[in-house]
């Protein structure tokens, strides 16, 4: 035995001091010196900054992500990382982590948005209010939660804020109906390794809510922006690896196709980003709201597909000058993820398009609601979120 | 940073161990000594930086404890109001962290405090780094060590960063002698494969298992989700739990002796395969043995050394003794019920003398599992309340009913790791290591490579579960 112990330290030894040196030197940006420093002196910050820079620069990442997945369909499991991934009956997959809103702060959320109908209508503000949530992963026939792991019931989720917010008078786009009559599939609202709607789903609503704001607001917008006919969709097979499958593996969830869609006509747009760095973009569509260096199969480790509009999470507040419609409505988004695609799409038909991430927002932001909408002039504010109680409630706070 | 996060494998463990051996090529104990003083407090720093200076009083206070124990000796006065001291100080510390997470945990509120300090966790390592301190001065004032010039070796034995999470706690006599030490490439090689070991029990095992107790006690959020839990579920998540505990206990005490080993120290075991004992007295020689030891010879034995101690004093001590045990992990209601519990028992094997009857081996074990199963249930929730309405659950009389698809679905998914959990709690590898060392010639050479390439296995396991990331779930301590 002794020699065993002997032969594994030898091994076990230079293969672990190679690897944590690669760890180490993968890190030459000095990402994890910044992300400790920018963490000092929080409760938990420190070791939290170092373990998410690290994991970063973990040499073989993917693939060792890969040896878990094949571990997992290997016994043949349905839940991996701790419940971080459910996969369902029908081959899709739910997040585990996806939290239920109580009834009672569902009635107080349509309580905000209305009190917030109301607030501004005191300032002499003329604003339309809407709350658009995406399509809930529960599709009755697509996803089902699995019942023996007590997941969240999104879609009963989604009928309660709708029959609360519908109580308390505040303007919602009905999603679920909108997809249903689109013509889409129920396999295409939702992507089965991500909780997020596809590109033609957003399409698909973002065209409605337009409809919706000239039918019910007399909002003046040009409804040929978003005619079907001036896009050039393309679908790209077996693209797609959604936060749940970086996470899961993509031995445990397989690839999905992604879908591109892209005005075909001429567009001239100013996008202005804010996050960790300031960025500013004029251009044709393709040249400011979308990236096709995203669409690579390579690149699926914290930059999916998803990314190419709006490059995906990097900024919490941005705004969008659409130079061809300088008469027409401008409006601001109160958002999580559900809105990068979507709003790239509805900025086809608005003259500016404003936006605020506030889960991605600084401590310290100091957006604040009502002042932003009168100092920019707001037409309507849009509130969009995912089905969730955690997405939902950061949305929320910025109403206050 | 905890032993399994990445900072602490790929960071911190491998800049510590380059560091240290090339210290150990100019030949200078003090200078690795004090290097891996340095280290430890690094790594307590990463964990909660606002508590290192706490600790460093605490430190200096113990040292100088130390010194005044030495002096009061050597000029013929008491040492008793010094002892006190380090009781009071470190024991007084510790006790305000456990009962403000007590307080925070049951949603107490004291004055209008809002527990800031205390809201998130103990300070780091502050569990064994008190029972360090405690015996440090204790043994100097009763003349079993002698008190360290050298306030790095007593800093060192207070933090020594492998053992800050369970010890093992040994007194510092044991600790002292092996600042002088050589490099042994057989205890090197043990540490290497004993800390891999621990990482596969807490990755591979411990981990999964986590995921069916926290789906079956995380419905303990409220009352109401208590009354929920079927019984096959109850049962099957409190098995798991029993199991979980003594995995990540074992696991940590693994890492702990595994790199205390690669530094040239050795370290006493803490667990010797509890869960095949056949009386509670025997469970706990082998559960936690070192934090055992401790509390039967710091708090135990001081208080059955008072003139007026009987028999029912000497009861009533032992049961002091579990408390502080059981306080060491979390302060609470529960914690008390749970050392009656625990006393009441041996008290009652020792009365009928359980050792020397006959009694069928298979009862004996399901004797120790019941009392087990139900002190677990105690000490995982803050409040009783949640405690009894589980354990109406377990006996299926809360209209609670028996069947549950969640229990079936969780032993589908998890029956690989549990089936591993419940093997290994035999001593399976003394028993193979039995049948390799009389196996002859050529079992030797087959287990000579089949060791290193299973181990290699578990390795690479745990690397897949860490790129992954993690499922490490806190348990009911937090230490």
């Amino acid at each position: 035995m002794k020699t065993g112990k002997f032969v594994f330290t030898l091994f076990f030894l230079t293969a672990y001091l190679l690897y944590a040196s690669n760890v180490i030197l993968a890190d030459s940006s000095g990402r994890l010196f910044g992300s400790i420093l920018r963490a000092f002196p929080s409760r938990d910050g420190i070791a939290y900054a170092a373990n998410e820079a690290g994991s970063q620069a973990l040499p073989f990442r993917a693939a060792l992500r890969e040896g878990h997945a094949y571990l997992q369909t290997r016994l043949k499991k349905t839940e991996s990382g701790g419940m971080g991934v459910v996969a369902a009956n029908d081959n899709t997959y739910i997040s585990g982590q996806k939290q239920s809103w109580p009834d009672y702060e569902i009635a107080q959320f349509a309580v905000q948005m209305n009190r917030l109908n109301r607030e501004l209508g005191e300032a002499g503000l003329d604003t339309g209010v809407v709350f658009i949530s995406p399509q809930p992963q529960a599709v009755q026939g697509y996803t089902t939660p699995l019942e023996a792991f007590d997941l969240p019931d999104q879609a009963s989720q989604m009928e309660a804020i709708q029959y609360q917010l519908r109580g308390y008078g505040v303007d919602f786009l009905d999603t679920p109906l909108i997809l249903r009559q689109s013509g889409l599939a129920d396999s295409e609202y939702i992507y089965k390794t991500d909780a997020i709607w596809t590109t033609q789903a957003s399409f698909a609503a973002a065209g409605a809510l337009v409809d919706k704001l000239n039918s019910q607001y007399n909002a003046g917008i040009d409804s040929t922006a978003l005619e079907p006919e001036r896009f050039e969709t393309v679908t790209h097979e077996n693209l797609f690896l959604g936060s749940m499958g970086t996470q899961a593996g993509e031995q445990f969830t397989g690839r999905e196709d992604f879908t591109t869609i892209i005005p075909t006509y001429d567009t001239h747009f100013t996008y202005e980003a804010t996050g960790w760095t300031n960025d500013i973009v004029g251009g044709s569509f393709t040249e400011t709201l979308f990236n096709d260096k995203y669409l690579t199969a390579e690149n699926t480790d914290g930059a999916s597909a998803y990314t190419a509009y709006m490059d995906g999470g990097a900024y919490y507040q941005r705004v969008i000058t659409n130079h061809d419609r300088p008469d027409a409505p401008k409006v601001l988004f109160i958002h999580d993820v559900s809105a990068l695609p979507f709003a790239a799409f509805t900025a086809l038909g608005f003259s500016e398009t404003h936006m605020y991430w506030p889960a991605l927002a600084p401590d310290d932001s100091s957006f604040q609601l009502t002042e932003y909408i009168a100092a920019h002039d707001i037409d309507y504010v849009f509130f969009l979120g995912e089905c969730d109680y955690y997405a939902l409630q950061s949305i929320a706070s910025v109403i206050g | 940073m905890t032993f399994l996060s990445i900072s602490f494998l790929f960071y911190f463990l491998p800049l510590v161990l380059v560091g240290y051996f090339l210290l150990g090529a100019i030949r200078e104990q003090w200078l690795q000594n004090l290097f891996l003083l340095l280290a430890s407090l690094v790594f307590l720093f990463l964990q909660e930086p606002l508590y290192l200076p706490l600790l460093a009083v605490l430190s200096l206070c113990s040292y100088w404890l130390g010194r005044r124990c030495k002096t009061a000796l050597w000029e013929g006065k008491s040492t008793g109001r010094l002892r006190f001291a380090a009781y009071a100080i470190n024991g007084g510390v510790f006790l305000l962290f456990q009962l403000a997470a007590m307080l925070v945990a049951l949603d107490i509120p004291v004055l209008g405090l809002e527990y800031t300090l205390f809201r998130t966790f103990l300070p780091a390592g502050i569990a064994v780094f008190t029972l360090r301190a405690i015996s440090y001065v204790a043994d100097i004032a009763s003349g079993k060590s002698e008190a360290d010039h050298s306030l790095v070796n007593v800093a060192l034995y207070l933090c020594f960063f492998p053992q800050m999470v369970v010890g093992p706690v040994a007194p510092y006599a044991d600790f002292r002698r092996q600042l002088t030490r050589r490099w042994d490439m057989q205890l090197f090689s043990a540490g290497v494969c004993r800390f891999v070991v621990g990482l596969g029990k807490k990755i591979l095992i411990s981990g999964n298992l986590a995921v069916i107790t926290d789906q079956v006690f995380q419905r303990s959020a409220t009352s109401d989700s208590v009354t929920q839990v079927p019984a096959s579920l109850a049962w099957l998540g409190v098995l798991a739990f029993c199991l979980q505990i003594y995995y990540d206990l074992a696991a940590y005490t693994d890492i702990a002796i595994g790199l205390s080993n690669i530094f040239g120290f050795t370290a006493a075991e803490n667990f010797n395969y509890p869960y095949i004992a056949g009386s509670l007295t025997a469970f706990w020689d082998r559960w936690l043995i070192s934090i055992r030891r401790w509390h039967d010879t710091y708090i135990a034995r001081p208080l059955n050394n008072r003139r007026d101690a009987n028999a029912d004093q000497m009861i009533v001590n032992v049961f002091i003794a579990f408390l502080a045990m059981g306080v060491w992990q979390r302060a609470s209601v529960g914690i008390a019920i749970w050392a009656f519990l625990q006393v009441a028992c041996m008290t009652v094997e020792r009365v009928v003398t359980y050792d020397q009857r006959r009694i069928p081996g298979l009862v004996k074990h399901v004797y120790v599992a019941v009392i087990v199963l139900l002190g677990v249930v105690l000490l995982r929730y803050a409040n009783i309340y949640h405690s009894l309405l589980f354990l109406r659950n377990l006996l299926g009389i809360n209209r609670n009913g028996f069947f549950s698809p969640l229990a079936l679905s969780l032993l589908k998914e998890q029956w690989v790791f549990l089936a591993a959990a419940l093997l290994f709690i035999f001593p399976v590898a003394p028993k193979l290591r039995r049948a390799v060392e009389s196996g002859g010639r050529t079992v030797g050479v087959v287990a000579a490579w089949a060791y290193p390439v299973l181990l290699g296995g578990v390795a690479l396991l745990c690397l897949f579960y860490v790129a992954r990331g993690l499922y490490v779930p806190v348990p009911y301590f937090s230490f």
